[in-house]
């Protein structure tokens, strides 16, 4: 029989669990509002602890074997909380090691240290040499993983010189620019590492989580808030922002789930999903962020709500998606008589 | 979450493929009339002779009893193999069959299935009126009963190929003291009977799909009643419900490959300067922009029929898929233009595909209700808000 199960199944809805309640208590909208770039101290040795941060090695590497349709589940778990944004980057930068052969620094291994995101302002990478300023979007992380098209780095806080602190659109992250200046040690060509296609993904999978977690929040409020003595859903002008918004999310649920699967299935066009996952997340969180601001109102304006997480990290997120030329190519190829 | 067909199904792909090969009608599709009706007819008698009428029926009443999954690949078969749609069949097969298979007395199932299937009639849908579009419970269309016949009177609108059909679904007002949504009865409608004059309504598009029905003192038999007198809303939401489920699979299918189609053009056709079209920025930009969301169309057929594999049963996400082709469509209809540069201005047999195709799917955000309505009942029954209209 065919198995075309494209909705959450009882498995997936395990790998759901093992992270949502613990995201719930720790990542609480109106605290994170209240004081954005607060982060519980033990939170990285807890998290790597329970496991997070190795949970698609396999298991003689110390991991779980979490497939990439379940480290799918597991971002959209992390985009829907706003959870670090150095989640991703830590966990794809120990795969990354991992895949070298090279062993896990204590400090990865007992969660005292992480890898955080740098992404080239102009310029970039020559052949295996990576030079040039870059953003880094959790400043204080000792490691840092770059990816572009064609492959990833990762490299030590060392190959960094001029660090500036910037402002952050997203108060949840501590942004820098700096010059990175010397060729990083452990760049893996995207031909066998496929890391920044599953970077690509994954970023998709947060995004997506940002759509459904602001177009929820946003129909929420439009069934509480009352004014002219009714729900201000009950206006078709606020329902139907609502209903823009939920339609973008779920189809991008539904197409970052394809591409897990496509990817992971190593289909023939899984390039072709994956870019189209990128590029409908993108645009469902930031329509999502956007309408439920407008639900909100005065509220959505102020800092205190919290909605404007949602539209900040969906911009932060986007600008880290890696190599968008080849999946333009991908995206405008003319598909043969196949 | 897996996505998988099964050897079977690999096989039943396959086969279709090269029935379609062998069988698919090449010529054009006539715009409209008797030529028209005559091609769709045709291609419906290829089907029934080669054993696909009827996907979705069950096969004991002469259908093919496909699963969703089955139609699924039927209709991206033949959207790949650019094979003839349902055309004016559609009502027959997806609207009007359905429903007397649910509802129907066993003679109305002996005496019209068959007909249906082999490819002899055409339906016409008869459930609109000038004053009830959207609001579709406010139809007010007479019928009277009288011994053992309804006596019928007044207007039906928007009644897609009504110049060309031999039977109607036809939705009557039996008893205007019950509410809103009682006192409806549907009824099946000799469009040969006295009394009926139709008249053609030219649209837009320079066709003629829709027409205006009178009707004047026509007589049904009240054996012709689907369900009981009275409970017609019930019956027609069945049909509206039956509307979905293949309609949107086959959707998905087709805008799948105008977006390839699209694609192919923009590399082909150049600018004054003699630059594709797809190397200018802004073009190439939507083209993506469509292709990223035609795979996400795809997804969304896809996590409908999820689970569902042997029950024609779409879930609530189908209005989500619904209203989300509807407004791609249009979107993609809009960059064809730009992409056919000055060949916009033309209904040639060249530019027509593009343009006159805009015109014409105009439709697609209006009927089977317009975007703004599927909206509100997006907003009421998938997210819970409360009802706005």
């Amino acid at each position: 029989m065919s198995s075309i199960l494209l909705t959450v199944q009882t498995d997936d809805q395990a790998v759901i669990e093992a992270v949502a309640p613990f995201l719930r208590d720790e990542f609480n909208l109106s605290s994170l509002a209240a004081n954005p770039g607060h982060l519980d101290p033990h939170f990285w040795s807890r998290v790597t602890e329970l496991g997070w941060m190795t949970a698609t090695l396999d298991e003689a590497h110390g991991g779980i074997g979490f497939d990439l349709v379940q480290d799918m589940l597991l971002n959209r778990e992390y985009g829907r909380y706003l959870a670090p944004v150095s989640l991703l980057s830590t966990a794809l930068g120990i795969r990354l090691l991992a895949r070298r052969g090279v062993a896990l620094p204590s400090g990865l291994r007992d969660g005292s240290e992480r890898i955080g995101f740098a992404a080239f302002v102009a310029g970039g990478r020559t052949g295996s040499t990576l030079t040039g300023e870059v953003h880094l979007v959790d400043a204080n992380a000792q490691y840092f993983l770059i990816a572009d098209h064609g492959g990833a780095a990762l490299f030590w806080r060392d190959a960094l010189s001029q660090m500036t602190a910037v402002e952050s659109l997203d108060p949840t992250v501590t942004l820098a620019r700096a010059t990175l200046g010397r060729a990083a040690a452990t760049y893996l060509p995207a031909d066998d590492g496929a890391l920044p296609t599953r970077m690509q993904l994954l970023i998709a999978a947060q995004l997506t989580g940002i759509a459904l977690a602001a177009s929820d929040m946003a129909a929420e409020y439009a069934k509480v808030r009352v004014q002219f003595g009714k729900p201000i859903g009950a206006f078709q002008a606020v329902a139907h922002l609502c209903v823009d918004a939920a339609v973008r999310a779920r189809a991008s649920d539904a197409q970052v789930a394809l591409a897990a699967i496509a990817s992971r299935d190593a289909w023939g066009d899984a390039e072709l999903q994956v870019a189209a996952s990128a590029l409908l997340a993108g645009s469902a969180a930031f329509l999502a962020g956007t309408n439920n601001i407008q639900v909100h109102g005065g509220m959505g304006y102020s800092a205190e709500s919290g909605a404007h997480l949602f539209l900040k990290r969906s911009v932060l997120l986007k600008r880290l998606l890696p190599g968008i030329a080849a999946s333009e190519a991908a995206l405008l190829r003319r598909r043969e008589e196949d | 979450m897996n996505f998988e067909f099964s050897a079977e199904d690999n096989a039943f792909r396959q086969e279709v493929r090269d029935w379609l090969v062998a069988n698919a009608l090449r010529e054009a599709r006539p715009r409209g009339g008797r030529p028209m009706r005559e091609f769709d007819l045709e291609w419906q008698r290829r089907k029934y002779r080669g054993g696909w009428a009827g996907l979705s029926w069950p096969q004991l009443l002469g259908g093919r009893g496909l699963s969703l999954i089955r139609q699924m690949i039927w209709y991206e078969e033949t959207a790949r193999a650019e094979a003839p749609g349902l055309g004016c069949l559609s009502i027959a097969l997806n609207h009007a069959g359905p429903t007397i298979i649910g509802r129907g007395t066993e003679q109305q199932k002996a005496f019209h299935l068959p007909q249906i299937l082999r490819g002899d009639v055409v339906w016409c849908q008869g459930f609109s009126e000038p004053n009830a579009g959207s609001d579709l419970a406010g139809i007010r269309l007479a019928g009277r009963v009288e011994g053992d016949s309804i006596i019928v009177s007044g207007q039906k609108i928007w009644s897609s190929h009504a110049q060309v059909a031999d039977f109607q679904e036809l939705l009557v007002r039996t008893d205007p003291t019950l509410g809103r949504h009682k006192g409806i009865s549907w009824v099946i409608c000799d469009m040969t009977s006295p009394g009926i004059t139709v008249r053609p309504i030219n649209t837009l598009a320079g066709d003629q799909h829709f027409c205006e029905v009178f009707y004047e003192d026509v007589k049904i038999p009240l054996a012709s009643v689907v369900g009981e007198v009275n409970d017609g809303w019930r019956v027609a939401m069945m049909t509206l419900a039956n509307e979905r489920g293949g309609t949107t699979l086959s959707h998905a299918a087709e805008l799948g490959r105008v977006v390839d189609r699209l694609i192919a053009l923009a590399h082909e056709r150049t600018d004054a300067n003699g630059r594709p079209m797809v190397k200018n920025e802004a073009i190439a930009a939507r083209l993506m922009e469509h292709r990223a969301e035609a795979a996400a169309l795809q997804a969304l057929t896809y996590a409908l029929i999820s689970g569902d594999q042997n029950e024609a049963k779409p879930g609530s996400n189908a209005a989500v898929t619904f209203l989300f082709f509807g407004e791609l469509l249009q979107r993609v209809r809009v960059t064809g233009l730009e992409v056919l540069g000055t060949g916009a201005i033309e209904l040639s047999p060249e530019a027509e595909p593009w343009t006159r195709s805009w015109l014409a799917d105009r439709m697609m955000v209006i009927a089977g209700g317009s975007v703004q309505v599927r909206k509100n009942i997006i907003a009421e029954r998938i997210l819970g808000l409360p009802r706005n209209y």
